[in-house]
């Protein structure tokens, strides 16, 4: 396989886009991602698509040739959609990177989309448990707050993780994204507001939950020999692993950690030839706050069941040893859902250019984890400045 | 209340299961379970999914049942503020699909 880059990156901001739609936000996005590549658009030689619910909440499927053809990209290349949940532009993206890798195409544009905030909350709702085993779990009446909730649950019988080390997360990503332009929240909030927020599914409470949010987030990829020839700060891809774990709660054996995760970083690390210890910076999936505490373990940043103690030490603060969602991750800078796995890899991308608004102090190494639904998907991905 | 259990390898189930993901040669078969087991975790659910919103807010179990496997269930019963992990319970029914448990004690 031979070595891929980035060569550019764009996005919306996330949050609440009332006047824009898939298409609009998809073409912003990729657009510029070009226009950071200096690239010119006929040279894209493929286009992945990663989305998750646009059918269910906009009425609208078909998103790859159609944002294709509103960005102009070169009639005839082939557009395709990737869905995963939470995973979708990862997923793409990994896709982009293997066919780069194994030589099919030497640049592919990535675009990650989501609409939500024009859909109902139990519109909404229903398309984030369409993602769940409706023969199962969805008809039983669990949802996404309660599938992490369940987890919650056994990870503070079994640990002795507590409620305010989950807080603490929330409280530290709200206060890392006040400086990101394209965080949906830019206000800090305390460990008591966090606290006395109300329930959502015990123990989560309101701060414990990831906002929805629409946005768009785009990538170019391009081989390694060619990339000096668009950017002066190309950004490898050191690893890549996509890994299935479970679709239901009552089908893994224990409910403190997410398999795929597990599986998936040990693949990226290898692939890499680095381990956590090398990490300098990750942006992962903390859906939830609880998600955020075992995230952090399974990706082996630290022991089983330390995650929570680590939290509050203030390890993961963007000062710390291992500066987790510096960018305010899903908790703050938002969850459009589609859109998210290119978010993070824009997010990371920047911070490896030292051109980030919460810059961790020489970033060299960054790492991205994706996790889609119940962890049904998960992508890990590692990055590394030349 | 019935399982699955593979007439090859022996691996159980609970049903809905279409193949037995751990051998090549074997076939599901319906067992009978205990329908013993105790609370691996729950949640209590406030904001419920479309078409629940009048059951709201209700108790999710899941249980390890003494056969060594989970499954997802609701509570029978009155409402409970007071589920731990590890409260021993027994099933009740399964209607439409969804398994209802009743916490012992």
């Amino acid at each position: 396989m031979r070595r891929v880059s980035i060569i550019g990156i764009g996005t919306t901001p996330f949050g609440l886009l009332e006047n824009k739609g898939l298409k609009e936000m998809g073409v912003i996005a990729s657009w510029e991602a070009i226009r950071d590549a200096n690239l010119s658009r006929d040279k894209i030689q493929a286009f992945y698509v990663g989305n998750f619910n646009s059918g269910m909440l906009e009425r609208q499927e078909t998103l790859a040739p159609l944002i294709a053809s509103n960005l102009g990209l070169k009639r005839g290349i082939p557009c395709t959609k990737v869905e995963g949940a939470c995973c979708s532009s990862s997923i793409a993206f990994r896709e982009a990177f293997l066919l780069i890798g194994s030589g099919v195409y030497d640049i592919v544009l990535v675009c990650g989309v989501e609409k939500m905030t024009s859909a109902s909350r139990a519109l909404f709702t229903a398309g984030l448990s369409s993602a769940l085993d409706k023969e199962t779990e969805g008809i039983a009446g669990l949802t996404f707050p309660g599938f992490f909730a369940m987890l919650a649950n056994r990870h503070m019988h079994t640990y002795g993780t507590t409620i305010e080390q989950m807080a603490m997360v929330a409280r530290k990503n709200r206060k890392n994204s006040v400086v990101n332009p394209r965080a949906r929240f830019r206000n800090s909030v305390t460990l008591e507001e966090i606290l006395n927020s109300r329930l959502i599914t015990d123990p989560l409470k309101l701060y414990d939950c990831c906002p929805v949010a629409d946005g768009a987030a785009a990538v170019v990829l391009c081989a390694a020999e060619m990339s000096e020839e668009f950017t002066d700060q190309p950004i490898d891809v050191l690893g890549s692993a996509q890994a299935f774990g479970y679709s239901t709660l009552y089908e893994m054996n224990d409910a403190v950690s997410l398999p795929a995760t597990i599986i998936a970083a040990k693949q990226a690390y290898e692939m890499g030839k680095i381990g956590p210890e090398d990490i300098d910076l990750i942006e992962l999936h903390d859906c939830f706050t609880i998600a955020e505490i075992i995230d952090s373990e399974d990706l082996g940043f630290f022991a089983k069941g330390e995650g929570g103690r680590a939290v509050e030490a203030g390890l993961t603060e963007v000062g710390g040893e291992i500066p987790i969602n510096p960018s305010g991750g899903l908790l703050s800078k938002g969850h459009p859902v589609g859109a998210t796995g290119c978010g993070q890899i824009y997010e990371v991308v920047k911070q490896l250019r030292g051109d980030h608004e919460n810059q961790v102090e020489d970033a060299e190494v960054g790492l991205t984890h994706n996790a889609g639904g119940t962890g049904a998907v998960v992508t890990v991905h590692i990055l590394k400045k030349r | 209340m019935e399982g699955l259990r593979c007439d090859n390898c022996g691996k159980l189930y609970v049903p809905p299961k279409y193949l037995c993901t751990e051998c090549d040669n074997g076939k599901l078969r319906i067992v009978k379970l205990s329908g013993k087991g105790e609370v691996f975790s729950h949640t209590t659910i406030r904001v419920p999914p479309l078409g629940l919103e009048d059951q709201s807010p209700y108790e999710l179990l899941l249980v390890r049942l003494d056969e060594g496997i989970n499954i997802t269930t609701r509570i029978s019963g009155k409402k409970r503020e007071d589920i731990r992990i590890g409260d021993k319970v027994c099933f009740e029914k399964k209607e439409e699909g969804v398994y209802f448990f009743q916490v012992m004690s």
